[in-house]
């Protein structure tokens, strides 16, 4: 979103906007319930944990004073629900011999399943869901929300270093998991 | 498998012994993500593009990021958007209130005591901040003004600070007022244009580069004819390109000395230097205590080329004509096209000159055919390079 738009929503917002608040839900929902989704698991608590966000996104705003991108604020708001989240709930990684390949009764306990997905989606999702939290956070932000290296590094307040050790351990690991899958060229996902 | 085991897991990979291969592998990642640095990253892609086992980890790489990069198709449900805004509160989020602005962080100064005059130093930016004590006819109820001035400023006399500043100026700031939105303004102006400044003196020190090696290629010969070369760089980072250097005569089966830090290897006796025809571009490399001196002896069909050394050492980072040994120049946008700035060549024998990013260069070659150290590194099959580093400084406008 250009900055001059940007700053003009801010402050129709500010000034009790409702429709402005819309537009930024639009340019913003389904990536922060995508990084809620990865965090909690649950659609039910995705969908808790973005109300959430965005509640607060809606109140923070009147102390927003634009020193840093709006987009780089929400997500800074998001990243601190879904952590606090996770530390409630003490998720951790599942065991590394426990099997995953189990179907849910119900498709909203696995939100990630649905009618069509290929063999290597389900196969990489599996192999995300037994990564260890850290390795998982690192993917997570740069390879599925598209953060960089610097922007992770602020987001889990580490080192740069850290999050490009984390990552390459991360796909080590994922191709550890992913065992004799090759994953070749042109493959569909 | 315990879980603070899986935390730190990294499989062993027995295609590769070397500690600092592994290292390299490390790199691999952000190497394919474009997050390593120029020196580093050129490094990286020399290395893949000589390692085969590193060229399928590459490829595996690109394509499991490209398949995850698929992953997320998940939607929120209408439901969701109801939910938050009937979740909102009535009242409007309102203005943010005004308040002060805090301190420049390139200043974080005290106000000065009775002594009148205090000196800090900032942070990165290697400015100097002073505050004043003047009459009581200032602007600021204190009497005090910050100046900021560049740690090229040698002398600093106070009447200065009532001119006014320019953005390419010594002196970078006056104010009144150091917690000002001007004086944020008028900082942040300054650095950008030293910024640019330097990347325009990078970008003619490129194209020089670039132009000096096309027309130096028809006297091109094999560096295992001359035996050794000695190379003077001025660099931004001595200890960072001393490693890099080191790490690659250590990986290419060499050995190293002549070193500042720990693990200086057997001591090789350098020749003296022949000729002293040298022509520099107009930066000025400082000789500092942080100069060195290293000697590197390694196999000679390991040294393609000089661009190849200076490719370890970084030397290479900006746009520039790529040229191929032995055929025309390959431009930019062919199928052929090297990442910019990355030049192959070969090293001539005789004296010459090179000028290259981010500073001077020179090579001069080390002995005659009746030199000792000349005869020795040739029965040995090596080649010895004496690289001499200094820090890099750009010259002011």
């Amino acid at each position: 979103m250009p900055s001059e738009i940007e700053r003009q929503l801010v402050r129709r917002i500010q000034a009790g906007d409702r429709r402005a608040f819309e537009k930024l839900l639009d340019a913003y929902e389904t990536r922060v319930y995508r990084l809620a989704l990865r965090f909690t698991n649950s659609v039910a608590d995705a969908e808790d944990v973005t109300q959430e966000i965005f509640v607060g996104v809606y109140k923070g705003l009147g102390q927003f004073r634009g020193s840093s991108a709006l987009g780089t604020w929400i997500y800074r708001i998001a990243m601190n629900h879904c952590l606090e989240f996770r530390r409630k709930r003490k998720l951790d990684s599942i065991p590394y011999d426990e099997d995953l390949t189990l179907p849910a009764s119900n498709w909203r306990d696995d939100p990630f399943q649905s009618a069509g997905r290929s063999e290597l989606t389900e196969k990489l999702e599996a192999a995300l869901s037994r990564l260890s939290p850290l390795h998982r956070d690192v993917i997570v932000l740069h390879e599925l929300q598209g953060l960089t290296y610097q922007e992770v590094a602020d987001e889990l307040d580490v080192p740069v270093g850290t999050v490009k050790s984390r990552l390459s351990n991360a796909f080590r690991r994922l191709r550890d998991l992913l065992g004799g899958y090759v994953v070749e060229e042109g493959a569909p996902v | 498998m315990r879980p603070n085991q899986r935390e730190n897991y990294e499989p062993q990979d027995p295609r590769s012994a070397s500690s600092g291969h592994d290292r390299l592998r490390a790199d691999l990642k952000a190497c394919v993500d474009s997050e390593l640095a120029a020196p580093r990253g050129w490094y990286v892609r020399l290395h893949i593009s000589l390692c085969t086992a590193c060229q399928e980890e590459v490829k595996w790489l690109r394509r499991l990021g490209e398949n995850m990069g698929d992953l997320e198709k998940a939607v929120p449900s209408p439901r969701l958007r109801a939910r938050i805004l009937a979740a909102l509160p009535d009242n409007p989020p309102g203005m943010p209130a005004l308040e002060p602005r805090k301190r420049l962080q390139w200043a974080r100064l005290s106000p000065a005591p009775a002594l009148g005059l205090v000196v800090g130093l900032a942070c990165a930016a290697g400015l100097f901040a002073i505050i004043i004590r003047n009459s009581p006819k200032s602007g600021s109820p204190s009497g005090e003004k910050l100046a900021i001035i560049t740690r090229h400023e040698h002398t600093f006399a106070p009447e200065k600070l009532n001119s006014p500043t320019s953005p390419d100026a010594k002196t970078v700031l006056v104010t009144d007022d150091p917690t000002s939105r001007e004086a944020d303004r008028r900082l942040a102006t300054w650095l950008d244009a030293q910024t640019h400044r330097e990347a325009r003196q990078l970008d003619a020190n490129h194209k020089q580069w670039a132009a000096l090696v096309k027309s130096l290629r028809p006297r091109l010969a094999s560096p295992a004819e001359s035996g050794g070369l000695r190379l003077a760089m001025a660099v931004r980072e001595v200890d960072d390109t001393e490693n890099r250097l080191a790490a690659w005569a250590v990986h290419v089966g060499g050995v190293v000395s002549g070193r500042s830090g720990p693990a200086a290897h057997e001591p090789v006796n350098a020749a003296p230097l022949v000729g002293t025809n040298e022509r520099y571009i107009p930066v000025a490399p400082s000789s500092t205590a942080g100069d060195r001196l290293m000697t590197l002896r390694v196999p000679a069909g390991r040294v393609l080329s000089l661009e190849q050394v200076l490719t370890q050492a970084g030397a290479f980072g900006g746009p520039g004509q790529v040229v191929a040994a032995g055929s025309k120049p390959v431009s930019a946008g062919s199928r052929r096209a090297q990442p910019p700035g990355h030049v192959r060549g070969v090293v001539p024998p005789s004296t010459y000159t090179l000028i290259g990013p981010p500073g001077a260069v020179s090579a001069r070659k080390i002995g005659e055919p009746g030199d000792q150290s000349f005869a020795r590194s040739r029965a040995s099959g090596t080649i010895t390079l004496q690289i001499e580093l200094s820090s890099f400084v750009a010259s002011d406008p």
